[in-house]
């Protein structure tokens, strides 16, 4: 079992956004890609979600293509996140949370028990069950960001993509939804999240996938991953990396010159 | 759990449609001359069933066609201020009947304003699904309906222009006002059949529409098939408002108003703003009609003038309301 993509190139705009790209995720794993504004992290989980179809190289999904399975299958399978928090109408908290449920729900059926126990959970594990009645608009933005990853944790996906999901949260929520994300990975699921914070991928992921130009230049644990030399091959910074009461901290220092 | 309510009461559903019944059975009840019908017997069953019954039923098909159209699209184009008349399928219509009144044939054949009214909605959806229906992106759509409508708006003023006497003008001019107004049972069949498929493709987007809100990823990935959607907006819509406008003219705004009058009934939910636009565009045009009826016997007002009237401060509103939201 894994969801992975393979050699993957893509070229937006007659730009190319990846090149030779893999990223793989099984069960158990949590892993952090990371790199520069506009490394191709976006374009990747994208391609990996299925959304957008690669020039070259391929999707798999536990042994299949993502374009084989009936689209509501696939959504069962593998939830996303994107970075766009924008919702267009201003839905209820619990509304939009119970959008994770359409896939799970044939065509004009009802909300039924699980579907409600689910929705619940995923309120419960964002904290945002006392803002379940508020249309959404009226949310700070921490707070939308909380209700569209409970949106994807009710979807009860084997696979989780969450594309910057942290902006914008403060420090306990971060930790709240990593921590999140480890359980999930604890509990047989894998996630793949895009990240700016390197502390955070340091301390969580059980692998780290460092991304440049469209290039895979690292990838592995974060004592491999994290070096000074990547570091500032990758962002073109001097950083240092140090351990505070056992937690792994990545301190950008300043630019190179 | 009581401070989850996940599942409204459809009151809403159910107060549209006991508004658009009452509006129906009022049609059937009132004519010019007020409430009741003649006095004489065959001149009543007369008036009834070839006058009362195919407007009111014209009346609740088109309002319906107008209202959940209306909807879909505001859903789909995330928009608000999205109406059926954007995809430019009923300024086709109206090109085809104008030609047709232009050309002379409306007043030779029976039923050929209709027919023609069909045929342009025809040309104008094929047009518009060669142009955007590919494209995944819902700019694409409304681009190709603003064009398709100033081409079609365009040799619409080009026949008013060049009509042959001033009587083919006035009638152009009174039929683009749009009126329910001597329609017969022979237009019913011609339009129902059409605008009962086109509702019943709209009626099904709702689930989709309600992932779209989260925006086109999440809702692909939410299952939604973007062609899929498209095609049933499309076709759905040039089905609907194609057949509603070749019989009864263009009438503005109510597929603007309604889906805005019933949102924060359904709390802004764009899947179950759907049944309540159908019957509330149905209820508004029969009402709207039976005004006409009240306050204009002679039937020199036309239906879509009142209802633009009508919607046309409601619309100020709404665009003073979005400039608040953006200077906030």
């Amino acid at each position: 079992m894994s969801l992975a993509a393979e050699k993957v190139s893509v070229t937006l705009a007659g730009k190319p956004v990846l090149s030779d790209f893999d990223l793989t995720v099984a069960p158990g794993e949590l892993v952090a890609v990371i790199g520069p504004n506009g490394a191709g992290k976006s374009t990747a989980l994208r391609v990996i979600t299925g959304l957008l179809a690669p020039d070259s190289g391929r999707v798999v999904l536990d042994g299949t293509s993502p374009h084989d399975l009936p689209r509501r299958e696939l959504a069962r399978q593998v939830a996303y996140i994107p970075q766009d928090r924008t919702v267009h109408w201003s839905l209820a908290v619990n509304r939009v949370v119970a959008l994770g449920r359409l896939p799970h729900r044939s065509f004009a059926a009802a909300e039924n028990d699980s579907d409600r126990t689910a929705i619940e959970n995923a309120m419960q594990r964002m904290d945002i069950m006392h803002l379940a009645q508020r249309p959404i608009a009226t949310l700070s933005g921490g707070e939308r960001a909380r209700a569209l990853v409970a949106r994807a944790l009710s979807q009860d996906a084997q696979y989780l993509i969450a594309d910057e999901p942290t902006a914008g949260l403060d420090p306990a929520h971060t930790l709240q939804l990593f921590d999140e994300f480890t359980r999930l990975a604890r509990d047989g699921r894998a996630v793949i999240t895009a990240l700016h914070d390197l502390s955070l991928a340091a301390r969580y992921a059980t692998r780290i996938v460092l991304m440049k130009d469209g290039r895979c230049l690292a990838s592995g644990r974060a004592d491999e991953v994290l070096s000074t030399q990547n570091l500032s091959a990758a962002f073109g910074i001097t950083a240092a990396v140090a351990q505070v009461q056992g937690i792994p901290v990545v301190v950008p220092l300043s630019p190179l010159p | 759990m009581t401070g989850l309510r996940l599942s409204r009461p459809p009151a809403v559903v159910v107060t549209t449609a006991v508004v658009a019944l009452v509006a129906f059975a009022l049609s059937l009840a009132i004519g010019p001359d007020g409430f009741g019908l003649p006095k004489d017997e065959a001149a009543a069953r007369l008036v009834f069933n070839e006058i009362r019954v195919p407007r009111a039923l014209l009346g609740f098909l088109v309002g319906a066609a107008l209202g959940l159209s209306g909807a879909v699209l505001q859903g789909y184009l995330r928009n608000a201020l999205a109406e059926p008349g954007l995809l430019g399928i009923s300024g086709g219509a109206a090109l085809g009947a104008v030609i047709a009144i232009h050309t002379g044939i409306a007043g030779r054949m029976a039923l050929s304003l209709p027919l023609a009214g069909l045929a342009g909605a025809a040309v104008a959806s094929i047009a518009i699904a060669a142009l955007a229906g590919t494209g995944s992106s819902a700019t694409t759509l409304v681009l190709a309906g603003v064009a398709i409508s100033s081409v079609a708006g365009a040799l619409t003023s080009l026949a008013l222009n060049l009509s042959p006497n001033p009587f083919a003008s006035t009638e152009i001019m009174f039929w683009l006002m749009g009126s329910l107004t001597d329609r017969s049972l022979a237009h019913v069949w011609l339009a129902a059949p059409l605008i009962l498929v086109g509702l019943a493709m709209l009626l099904t987007t709702g689930r989709d529409l309600e992932a779209l809100s989260l925006g086109e990823d999440a809702a692909q990935n939410l299952g939604v098939d973007p062609a899929g959607l498209r095609f049933k907006v499309i076709a759905g819509t040039a089905l609907a408002v194609g057949a509603a406008t070749a019989v009864s003219g263009a009438i503005s705004f109510i597929g603007l108003i309604i889906p805005h009058l019933l949102r924060p009934w359904v709390a802004e939910s764009p899947g179950r703003l759907l049944v309540p636009s159908l019957f509330g565009g149905a209820a508004l045009v029969l009402m709207s009609d039976v005004a006409l009826r009240l306050f204009s016997p002679q039937g020199d007002l036309r239906l879509g003038v009142l209802s633009a009237l009508l919607g046309a401060p409601f619309f100020l509103r709404l665009v003073l309301q979005k400039r608040g939201d953006l200077a906030r």
